[in-house]
This record gives C-alpha cells, structure tokens and sequence, in this order.
C-alpha cells in the first residue's frame, strides 16, 4: 500500500515540477550554463582522454530551500546523475522521478540504523548522508554511466 | 525480560554505591555490572600516590559538593542480537513524567536495544516498545506557527537513509543512574498521524519498519547539540517539525528550541556536559560481543576526566572536522558511533556487492586528523581495513577493521564508525561546555 502511494506520489508531482528527474530530461532555467568537462583521470588507471571530450555537461541550480543541486546530462539530453548538497534533503520524489522507490526500499528494506545509505544495483545506485542541518548525496543509473567515468569522478 | 533487567540495574547501582562508601570510588564504576568484564577494567583515572595527578578533576569546580562517584555510567554492548554487526546498544527506562519513583511498575517501563549514536541528537522510542506507557506521556504542543497553540506537534526526523515520523511527547528518561526529566523524546511510528507527503518526498524510506526488522527498539542520539534542529527554530523547514491538528492534517512549523527532541545527556541535573563511551579493543579476527561503558559527564567526576594528553578536536555546528586521507582533504569528516564502517572513498580497495571493502589481506592504512586545541602536530591515525565479507562469516558483531567505500567525491565525508571506538575512550562535549581550559562543541580521544 506504501509502495503504491509513493508510487502515486512520483507521478502526481512529476508533471508539476521543471527540474532535472533522473533518467528524465535536465531542468529547464537552470543558473549555470551547461559545463563542457574533460573527463579527470582519476587514481586507478583509466585511457588519458582529449582534454575537450565531452562526455557529458553539468547543470547545477539552487532550490527554493538552498539546496545545491547538480545534474549531469549525456549529450542526448539525459540524466545519468544527480546530486544534492543543503540544509534540507531535496523533494527526492521529484529529483529521483520512476527511481524513488528504490530510494524508499533502500531505508526500508536493510537494516542500516542511523549510518550513511549506501546501496543500489546495476540500475540504481544511491549515496545518502547528513544528520539535521546538512544533508547530500549523489544518486546515479550505472547503466548510463559514460564510458570510463565513475561516480567519483563526478565533481 | 525487563523485569530482570530492572533487578539487574538496582542490583548493580546499589553494588556501585557500596563500593564508593569503602573510598574505592575510582573503581566502583569500572565493575559495578557485577558481570564479568573480559578486559581489565582498571581505571587510569586514579591519580599517583603523590597526588601529582590532579589533573584528571580539570574540569571540576571544586567547590561544589563532592559528586558521587560511580553514579554516572551505564553499561553499553555490541553483540550480534540486531543481525548488524558493530550496533552499540543500551538499555533506558521511560517514566512519565512527575512519576513518584522508578519503581511504579505501570508509569515505567525498561526498553533495551537502544542504538546509542554519538551522530543525533535525542532520544527516540519505538511505540511498539511502550503499548500502554505511550498514552500516559505528556503531549508536546505550542508550535510556533500553531495559531490554536494545542495541536500536538510530530516530528518527520530525516537520517542519512530515510527518517523516523512520531509524535513528540515529554517523559523522564533514566539511563543508568541517572534522569533527564520531562524532556521531549520521539515516539517512532505511533499512527496518531499520516505521514505527510513532504515527509516522504524528502525523507525517502520510514525507518520505523528497518528498526523492527533489526529488533532494534530506539535511538539514543547524544551528540553534541542539546537540541535537534537549530534551523527549526528559524524556519518552518518542509519534513521536519508539524502541528497536526487532526489526523490526516499536519502542517510545517518552527517550533521553539525547549519544544525540540532533546539530547537527554543535556537534562541531567549533573554530569549534564558530554559523554565518555569506553570500549575495550577486540582481536583483528572479530569478537563474538563486546560490553563497554557509556559514562555520563565530562571533567566532572573522577571516572571521566579528560586527560591531558587527549587529543581534542573541535566540531562546526554539524559535527565535523577535517580529516586528510591519501592527500584529499574531508571537511566532513566525524567520529560517529551510529556508524557500522569506516566509510571514505578510495577506489583502489576492492569493494563487495553490499559496497564493503574486502581486501584480499587487511590494510593498515593512516589518515590524520588535526587537533584544535592547538597542541601542535597534525595527528596520524592508523587505522585497519580487513576483508569484511570474511570477518562477517564469522557470525561475530564487533570489528574494528570494516570499511565501506562512499564514492561521492564532493560530499568530503570521511566517517570515523564504531570501529573507532574500540580500544579507546572517546569523549563527545556538548554545545559551549566548559572542560577545563577546553571549550566545546568538541571530540576527544
């Protein structure tokens, strides 16, 4: 029943909000112009690649509640990753779109107690922390992921 | 099962009093279980037969009446009973408030299997643990934005992986020997109210199910904050505090700080200032469980004097500090006994599915923590990382070689868990408490 009504709840505010939804379209309004980067060689060993190789863009805005959030886009105009970073966790319902429910399960499901959420599969992959005042985290579709970029990777 | 533990409680309180009426004060409380610690408990308070020691009361005023000792602890395990390994776990006793005595059977009731979480502030109690005590607790009211000023307020309480929804009510939390007074604790998933839709939309998952399923039947939040939201106070901040008029209507609202879930540490009548949480250290392979202390009080009595060679590291107003781990500086980082893992970023360690680290053989890594109080060098901290899916085989609960990988490169969060805490004393001071020359909010170990 639970499941349902969140369920219910994606849906309702999907069609509302003009922000970015993971494995939706970018936000549309955002503040900053979508970022060309290079993808950074990160500490284990991955091909050197040309310094303007785009390999995907980033948008980044702030909520009505001060929350950063950080969109990164593939060329076609998807969401691969999301991040957030503020005083309050994001509307996730609308941030994660269809995804949110495994956000949902992720709490629910294993038994995590009060540390940081870090759990998913290889369709959805969710880091969560914070306590009271500050919370962020990254939510990303491994599946998207371009070639020889991880989640760490992601600035 | 309570009630045994209840007779254990007394049993081992008035056994601490005794001990402290002989003069042996220093070592009533390293042994007052009356249960045989695996470890020696022998205090390292007790000042030399010179007397040159004094600096283990720096933070006792000295004129006050002489404080009992022994009065001020409460013993704390980690054993496997939560199907979680490294879950730190304490009994408490909830009364209502203005109760004539502990004793009353039907206006108190021992709940155990409190996770103890040096990460939150407060006090939270599943209701399914109070079936008939929950309705006898004052209501907590008088929201800020509540024009009527009765409507009960209910808190959606977000944690890193989802969020606890209950009413606030007021009871008198005895922990140990002591009582913090008609604070305002959480009653988790009591069903007087719907959950918000906001309360979902940011919180993500109710945990109120995942601490069923762990049998776990609270939180003990005593960190370093005296009240859980400062930003409450200033905004009505979605899926946080409510007014709920009726049951299918809450609405957001500031509410005053006095009105928040209440860190009970910051209610005692004494000892009021932080916590020691004192473990002993368990072999590299594991231990089957593990019992330590939670000692109430900071500088204030003889068994939780800060020494002078502590190191002590100030926290901002979320509970962090900086540590630097492989050049990469976390300015997120904190000591959170909440947590099961090291958890902090670094790709090269092999990771397994459940995203722990599993290294063929264990890694004895170093990360350094700086001290504020200005006694000089950046400190390394060595810590170890082992391969946690065959440490966990073991079916053992308590590890202090388990990490967890966290990849996300901007959250700068380096997390310092339960593994930490073995082997050592680890003090956590609260808000601007005094300790001797030291000033918190601060960490020390």
């Amino acid at each position: 029943m639970r499941f349902l009504k969140i369920a219910m709840l994606a849906a309702t505010l999907l069609p509302l909000m003009s922000h970015a939804t993971l494995g939706g379209a970018p936000s549309a309004g955002t503040s900053s112009a979508p970022l060309l980067r290079a993808v950074p060689q990160s500490a284990v060993a991955t091909p050197a690649q040309p310094a303007n190789a785009a390999r995907y863009s980033l948008h980044q805005s702030i909520d009505a509640n001060g929350v950063t959030l950080r969109e990164y886009v593939l060329p076609g105009n998807v969401v691969f990753a999301v991040s957030w970073d503020g005083p309050i966790r994001p509307d996730m319902a609308a941030l994660l779109g269809s995804y949110f429910p495994n956000f949902v399960n992720a709490a629910q499901s294993r038994t995590r107690g009060t540390g940081p959420l870090v759990d998913g599969n290889d369709d959805f992959r969710v880091e969560s922390t914070g306590r009271l005042g500050r919370f962020s985290g990254m939510a990303w579709l491994p599946r998207l992921m371009p070639a020889g970029v991880g989640p760490g990777d992601l600035q | 099962m309570n009630a045994l533990k209840k007779t254990l409680w007394l049993a081992a309180a008035i056994a601490g009093v005794a001990l402290s009426a002989c003069g042996g004060g220093g070592n009533a409380s390293g042994n007052q279980s009356g249960n045989s610690i695996g470890w020696n408990a022998t205090p390292d308070w007790i000042p030399p037969p010179n007397g040159s020691g004094g600096s283990g009361n720096s933070g006792n005023s000295g004129n006050a009446t002489p404080p009992a000792t022994g009065d001020n602890t409460v013993p704390v395990s980690v054993d496997a009973s939560t199907g979680n390994v490294n879950r730190l776990l304490a009994s408490v006793t909830v009364c209502v408030p203005g109760a004539q005595s502990a004793q009353v059977a039907s206006q108190c009731v021992s709940v155990d299997k409190m996770l103890v979480d040096t990460g939150s502030t407060g006090v939270r109690i599943a209701a399914r643990a109070l079936p008939t005590l929950a309705r006898q607790l004052l209501t907590q009211a008088g929201a800020v934005d509540d024009p009527v000023g009765s409507a009960p307020i209910v808190e959606c309480m977000p944690f890193a992986s989802g969020f606890t929804w209950g009413s606030v009510k007021r009871a008198d939390i005895t922990i140990g020997s002591k009582t913090a007074s008609n604070i305002p604790i959480q009653l988790i998933s009591d069903g007087a109210f719907a959950v918000p839709d906001d309360c979902v939309a940011h919180g993500g998952g109710d945990m109120g199910a995942a601490l069923d399923a762990m049998g776990v039947n609270g939180i003990l939040g005593i960190d370093n904050f005296t009240s859980d939201s400062a930003d409450a106070v200033t905004t009505a901040i979605p899926g946080n505090y409510y007014y709920c008029p009726s049951q299918n209507r809450c609405i957001s609202t500031r509410v005053q700080a006095s009105q928040e879930v209440m860190n009970p540490v910051a209610g005692f009548a004494r000892d009021n200032n932080g916590t020691v949480i004192r473990l002993p250290a368990v072999p590299a392979g594991g231990q089957a469980s593990v019992t330590g202390l939670l000692v109430f009080g900071v500088g204030t009595q003889p068994n939780n004097a800060l020494p002078p060679n502590a190191t002590v590291v100030a926290v901002d107003k979320y509970g962090t500090f900086t540590t630097q781990y492989q050049g990469r500086v976390f300015n997120r980082s904190a000591i959170d006994s909440g947590t099961l893992s090291y958890a902090f970023p670094d790709s090269a360690i092999p990771v397994s599915a459940a995203g722990l680290y599993t290294p063929t053989g264990t890694l004895n890594l170093s990360a350094t923590i700086d001290p504020t109080n200005g006694k000089g060098s950046p400190l390394q901290m060595p810590f170890s990382v082992g391969n946690a899916a065959s440490l966990m085989a073991s079916g053992y609960a308590a590890f202090n070689n388990i990490g967890q990988y966290f990849s996300n490169s901007h959250n700068n969060m380096f997390l310092w868990g339960l593994p930490f805490f073995y082997g050592r004393d680890v003090y956590t001071v609260i808000g601007n408490a005094k300790v001797g020359n030291q000033t918190g909010p601060f960490v020390a170990f």
